[in-house]
């Protein structure tokens, strides 16, 4: 297969949400000797921007969504282990530790909104669900990463976001971190109120967001 | 009590001015001292509070049992957190392939916490004489998502249909034998609350959930007794799949403009919304409480079979200031027609 064919499987592949045919064309990239950013940025991500769109527009469901980023992170797993250390800090748009927050199991949020944040070339690092705030401050701390990303799907779980915030002022670290948060009864409004620096309603959102502190970060 | 529930829903939709039923419960037990955990153990305690909110909202057109959406899995096997602060939800799932859902037991409805449910609307049907009683369960595909957790739910619906049918039809014996015992109780009818169905596509919804409801639809509803599908999601798209079930109520969510909703449901079905329990009914002041009452039962003037509600359930934490204020200002709408 040619290299333009091999871009547009991986891209079909997302598209169609098929994981063997991204497994597949993500092998056929590595024996090609394609540069994994360019297999991800030309074939995967074009896919899942597709969906994504799709899904905005109120034409591709949830269900879809994560089929399609199933086939992506199959793909990009096999990518990526062909990238030393040094090459993925360096293609990467930044690095995002992501949760839902401690006492909510509510993932699936979360989950699109990381699959989105990977398809846009940055690394995000997932602690899953019903995370203490200690362990995500100690994180963050330990993998130095640059943005905090916490979901909160009941009213009852939000204060958590606050409560990291609250444990990062307390330790003196809170300027190191840009703390995102989201989830159904987030708002923009509690977001500023708790001192945090993003809210997104959407995972595109999300990915918005995470670009625009980024920049803030590098100035 | 035995109400002709056609007759009610017509009453409503004939009256000239506009009628509540938010799905109101966890705020009130602030008010006679009482924790989740108890109201969603004991009976006597869930049909107390259910008393208290028609007490203290003598304008509520139906006395409901608490959203608790964990009893129903909790009876099939899951593990549940309670807490008092907040309602009960589920731990992990118990079904991980197509060997664990055909092994799934349907378990029985006098099993688990289901007749605590059942025994505080018989109470209510029984006491709360002026209104109808309402029992709340969660609805087959909800059920499902639970009992297999939500994403392997989503993914198996391309992957493997054919397992998460399995776990439907034993969803759903179980949930129509729940909703037989909420009838015979005595209580006047269900909210069935399918909130996961939102998640999906109008062909999927179709397949998925409303094939199901309307299982449920034609074993219990009568003119006696009235299923009213909750579904607080992304619905735009999902209306015609969901008044394909046949109940006779539809409640909607703050993720949807009512709008789009109601011009798509016959008119001599009742439709419920959908102000926002978040970031309107918990925290916002009571003024602006009013306001976005007000705006809202502007637009729906139009539509006699409009019965103003909250988006979802209500949590705890609702100020009890802010529910005056949402009944309030639905007064001073009535008043000023």
């Amino acid at each position: 297969m040619s290299r333009s064919e091999i871009l547009e499987k991986l891209k079909l592949a997302v598209e169609e949400m098929e994981s063997d045919m991204a497994e597949e064309a993500a092998k056929e990239a590595v024996a090609a000797g394609i540069d994994p950013l360019v297999a991800i940025n030309e074939g995967l991500a074009a896919g899942m921007k597709t969906i994504s769109n799709l899904f905005d527009e109120g034409e591709v469901f949830v269900p879809q969504l994560l089929l399609a980023a199933e086939a992506f992170e199959t793909a990009v797993s096999i990518l990526t282990g062909a990238m030393s250390e040094e090459a993925k800090m360096k293609a990467s748009q930044g690095k995002v530790l992501i949760h839902t927050v401690q006492g909510d199991i509510h993932d699936i949020g979360k989950n699109i909104v990381k699959t989105m944040l990977s398809a846009s070339g940055f690394e995000v690092i997932d602690l899953g669900r019903d995370v203490a705030v200690t362990e995500v401050i100690a994180k963050a701390k330990e993998l130095s990463v640059d943005i905090i990303a916490g979901s909160a799907l009941m009213t009852t779980t939000m204060p958590a976001q606050k409560d990291i915030i609250k444990g990062l002022e307390e330790e003196g670290i809170r300027s190191k971190f840009k703390c995102m948060f989201g989830g159904a009864p987030v708002s923009s409004d509690w977001v500023q109120k708790i001192g945090g620096d993003g809210y997104s309603e959407s995972a595109s959102e999300a990915v918005d967001k995470a670009k625009e502190l980024m920049a803030q970060v590098r100035g | 009590m035995k109400i002709n529930m056609d007759k009610w829903a017509g009453e409503i939709i004939a009256a000239d001015d506009v009628r509540n039923l938010p799905v109101l419960f966890f705020p009130c037990l602030k008010l006679i001292n009482k924790g989740v955990k108890e109201v969603v153990n004991d009976p006597k305690a869930h049909y107390e509070n259910m008393k208290n909110v028609i007490d203290k909202f003598p304008k509520m057109i139906g006395a409901m049992t608490g959203m608790d959406l964990t009893s129903e899995a909790e009876t099939f096997g899951c593990r549940v957190h309670f807490s008092d602060s907040e309602a009960p939800h589920v731990i992990e799932e118990i079904v991980f392939d197509r060997e664990s859902a055909e092994n799934l037991k349907v378990p029985s409805v006098t099993s688990g916490r289901g007749p605590v449910f059942v025994k505080a609307a018989e109470l209510a049907a029984q006491n709360i004489t002026d209104c109808p009683t309402f029992g709340g369960m969660l609805g087959p595909f909800s059920l499902a998502a639970v009992l297999m957790g939500l994403e392997r739910t989503l993914k198996a619906l391309k992957k493997d249909p054919e397992t998460v049918h399995i776990i439907l039809e034993k969803c759903i014996e179980y949930s129509i034998a729940y909703a037989k015992a909420y009838k015979e109780a005595g209580a006047n009818g269900v909210l069935l609350a399918e909130p996961t169905a939102g998640l999906l596509s109008p062909k999927q919804c179709d397949e998925f959930s409303s094939y199901y409801v309307k299982k449920i639809v034609d074993a219990v509803q009568d003119e006696y007794f009235f299923i009213v599908l909750h579904n607080c999601g992304q619905t735009k798209k999902l209306v015609e799949s969901m008044v394909s079930t046949g109940a006779k109520g539809y409640h909607y969510g703050n993720a949807v403009d009512m709008l789009d909703i109601i011009p798509q449901i016959p008119a001599d079905y009742l439709v419920f919304g959908n102000i926002d329990p978040t970031t309107v009914l918990t925290e916002a002041s009571p003024a602006q409480v009013r306001e976005a009452t007000l705006a809202l039962l502007g637009k729906m003037k139009p539509y006699s079979h409009f019965v103003l509600s909250s988006g979802c359930d209500l949590p705890p934490v609702v100020p009890i200031e802010n529910l005056k204020s949402f009944f309030g200002a639905m007064e001073e709408f009535n008043n000023t027609k």
